[in-house]
């Protein structure tokens, strides 16, 4: 019945699925991906049959884990990846090596075939990227170090994957292998410094032109251009399209737009992502479970032991603690996506059989269904008790008490100077691409975007912020800002720029511990610079001005009360201004009366 | 010649019967600079660089004021605070003041009767310049007799007159001669 659906239809039912699933199974306390998963297994042929496709929506959706390497990559610049060179090659090499031995060693002794346990051992080594970093996500643990080790072993299978894919074929009776190793390697290198040059060069200008145009939609669909474009160019150079983007993220962590670039495409890869659990759980061939059931929970429960192990060992070699360790071991045990592209290329290749392939596929497929189960059960059941042994390891993450500047015009700059003058951290968030482009070439760290997204403060470290300064020109933004900040972290000072008197006390009233009017200070100034002209001392000038400062702000802080009430609040500016005159001319009284004659 | 330095604090000098017309006359001598600190630092915030590099230009360093509260006006005792610090005027280092000379050039409002120790003010006004001068002294600096003006609120404009030219010709004489040679 797939076949007829219109495109509009086919949506429905996934949204629905989505809709419907996630946020109960979230409620559930099982996680965003085991709902997924599972509403897949119900609009798929497995379950109420109501989609088919099955195969095309799981091509179609893989691109959301392009996406999601895409923006790994650009959390991580070539310094932060040089860092993690070792547990990438060493961590990440001796997972699939070790795993192999284990799983094949297994495999032997349930008299497989040599080459069958081989291959299968290879593709089941792999885990499933979406998997792992989407829960790490769902934990809030990618930066923490377990979910750095994860990443980083993740990663190296990805690398593990390119020869894979290319030695795999020569076991096979087709040895016909594609491409001459040296030219192939020159083409990689040849598009890698197409991205850098490019990325270097030509994106700053085209990303200022799109920008300058303010349609958020065409930046987005640039955006995805981009990243479309990098993946299938690095796969015509014979890299996996996931490696691709990733590298290209890496490329582009440095450039000023990367906040911007995450922003947009960070919606698609959580639909796509969900899309691809979806088509994994629609692929789910309950009827092997039904036939066989033993060997397939056999196999799940082996898979997952073997390789939970090996992981759980290297988990410690890495210096992670216990609970650490398990959570590292669950997250990676499962078999993952490549494991669909290799046992497809070894039943191309005749390696193994059509059972085998299928068969494989489901162990799969339940692995990393199972995956969410057992990270749940973990996190219920065992953490509680491994917790209490050993203090947490925290990460001490750069950035820390740093002071963002929001909004970097005339007014956020100077503020800025004064910060950075006394070697004081500063982060800049603006909006204005010309801007950014002009502090860029002053040396400034700059944020491009909305400072009414909390994505945004948060990719700028917000949590690691010592102090806010909201000195946006747009009043109504600032205090939206201001709102939002407050709700979400309650206990950072904020200090912001106010427009007038009224936006004055409706600051106070949302929180901001302190507040200044965007053209008092210098007005008042200008007054004192007059009174000097007319004769005052400066001294004098200098005197009178901060008096009238100090009875002003007196007035505009008890008008507060008045805010409400537009009546009440003219009649006391009208009162609060003839009170002000009679203070300042008592003053000056006393003033002249006073004995400076000599 | 040596280069005179006026010191000059006020805080509202255009308000000055006497002050003002000293510091003027003074500034019109070749060899005096005057810096009107509450001109100069109407918020008090000085400018210690620029005070230092003065101090450096200078042979002759004058503190003039008129007397309040038994002692200078509030931007004198700042000046000194925050210009005179160690390695410049005094302790290990540069020492910029020493062998300068110094001189008081202060006006009151009461007479010299009442600057008596059975007077209203209960002490000679030298013992509230003390101070000052002892400032100075610890800085190695020569003190020079001090340049006093009493009742200085109701001096008559032939006295006044008087006055402006006593005080030049202190100058003047300071800008010639070396004290004591």
């Amino acid at each position: 019945m797939g076949a007829d659906q219109t495109f509009l239809e086919g949506a429905l039912i996934y949204l629905a699925a989505a809709v419907v699933a996630v946020p109960l199974f979230k409620r559930l306390g099982l996680g965003a991906v085991l709902g997924y998963l599972v509403a897949g297994m119900a609009i798929g042929p497995s379950g109420f049959g109501l989609i088919g496709g099955v195969d095309a929506t799981l091509q179609f959706s893989e691109f959301g884990v392009v996406l999601l390497m895409f923006l790994i990559g650009l959390e991580l610049n070539p310094s932060k990846l040089w860092k993690l060179r070792k547990p990438i090659f060493g961590l990440g090499s001796a997972q699939v090596l070790l795993s192999i031995l284990v799983l094949s060693m297994a495999a032997l002794m349930l008299d497989v075939p040599l080459v069958v346990a081989l291959g299968a051992a290879t593709a089941l080594a792999m885990s499933s990227t979406p998997v792992a970093l989407q829960s790490l996500e769902e934990k809030g643990l990618s930066g923490s170090m377990v979910g750095r080790l994860s990443f980083s072993t993740l990663l190296f299978q990805d690398i593990a994957v390119i020869p894979l894919l290319a030695l795999l074929p020569l076991m096979g009776v087709d040895a016909a292998a594609e491409g001459g190793g040296f030219m192939g390697a020159l083409r990689v290198i040849g598009v890698l410094v197409l991205i850098i040059v490019g990325g270097q060069f030509l994106l700053r200008p085209v990303f200022r032109f799109i920008a300058d145009t303010r349609l958020r939609e065409v930046f987005t669909a640039f955006s995805l251009l981009l990243v479309i474009g990098t993946g299938l160019l690095m796969q015509q150079v014979g890299i996996s399209m996931a490696l691709g983007t990733f590298l290209a993220g890496v490329l582009l962590a440095e450039s000023e737009y990367r906040h911007e670039l995450e922003l947009n495409i960070e919606p698609f890869k959580g639909l796509l992502l969900g899309l691809f659990f979806i088509a994994v759980g629609m692929s789910v061939d309950l009827s092997l479970l039904v036939s066989s059931p033993l060997a397939i929970i056999g196999a799940v429960l082996g898979l997952i032991t073997l390789k939970g192990v090996v992981l759980y060992g290297l988990g410690g070699f890495a210096g992670l603690v216990r609970q650490d360790r398990m959570l590292f071991a669950l997250l990676l045990a499962q078999g993952g996506e490549f494991a669909f592209v290799l046992i497809a290329l070894l039943k191309n290749q005749a390696l193994i059989s059509v059972e085998a392939a299928a068969f494989l596929i489901v162990v799969a497929t339940f692995s990393m269904l199972v995956t969410p189960v057992l990270l749940m059960i973990n996190d219920k059941f065992l953490q509680p008790r491994l917790t209490s042994s050993s203090a947490l390891e925290s990460d001490i993450e750069h950035n820390e008490n740093h002071v963002i500047i929001a909004g970097y015009g005339r007014f956020g700059q100077i503020v800025g100077r004064l910060l950075s003058s006394l070697k004081i951290p500063v982060t800049v968030i603006d909006h204005d691409p010309n801007q950014i482009e002009m502090l860029r070439r002053f040396g400034f760290k700059v944020f491009y975007g909305d400072v009414t997204r909390l994505e945004l403060l948060e990719a700028a470290g917000i949590s690691k912020a010592k102090l806010l300064i909201l000195a946006l020109g747009d009043g109504e933004m600032l205090m939206d800002a201001a709102q939002m900040v407050k709700e979400h972290y309650p206990d950072l000072p904020i200090l912001a720029r106010a427009a007038n008197r009224g936006d004055m006390n409706r600051l106070k009233e949302v929180g901001v511990n302190d507040a200044r009017r965007e053209m008092f200070a210098s007005s008042l100034e200008i007054g004192e610079l007059a009174l000097k002209q007319l004769g005052y001392s400066a001294h004098q000038a200098h005197k009178t001005a901060l008096k009238f400062r100090g009875y002003d702000e007196k007035m505009l802080e008890a008008s507060a009360q008045f805010r409400d009430d537009e009546k009440l609040l003219i009649n006391y500016a009208k009162q609060s201004r003839i009170h002000l005159e009679d203070l300042m001319s008592a003053d000056q009284e006393e003033l002249s009366k006073r004995e400076e004659g000599w | 010649m040596k280069n005179i330095l006026i010191i000059f604090a006020h805080p509202a000098p255009n308000k000055s019967g006497l002050n003002r017309h000293l510091a003027a006359e003074a500034a019109k001598l070749k060899n005096v600079e005057v810096r009107e600190l509450y001109e100069l630092y109407p918020n008090l915030h000085i400018d210690v660089r620029a005070e230092q590099e003065a101090l450096r230009r200078a042979d002759v360093l004058v503190f003039q004021f008129p007397v309040q509260w038994f002692s200078s006006p509030a931007i004198l005792k700042e000046w000194q605070d925050s210009v005179l610090t160690n390695g410049f005027a005094y302790g290990d280092g540069e020492r910029a003041l020493r062998d300068k000379e110094f001189l008081l050039a202060v006006s009151t409002g009461g007479s010299p009767e009442s600057y008596q120790t059975k007077g209203r003010h209960g002490a000679p006004l030298s013992q509230y310049l003390a101070p000052f001068e002892q400032t100075a002294r610890f800085c190695d600096m020569k003190i020079i007799d001090p340049f006093t003006v009493q009742n200085a609120g109701d001096l008559t404009p032939d006295l006044l007159q008087r006055t402006v030219q006593n005080y030049t010709d202190v100058l003047i004489q300071l800008g010639k001669y070396h004290y004591g040679s």
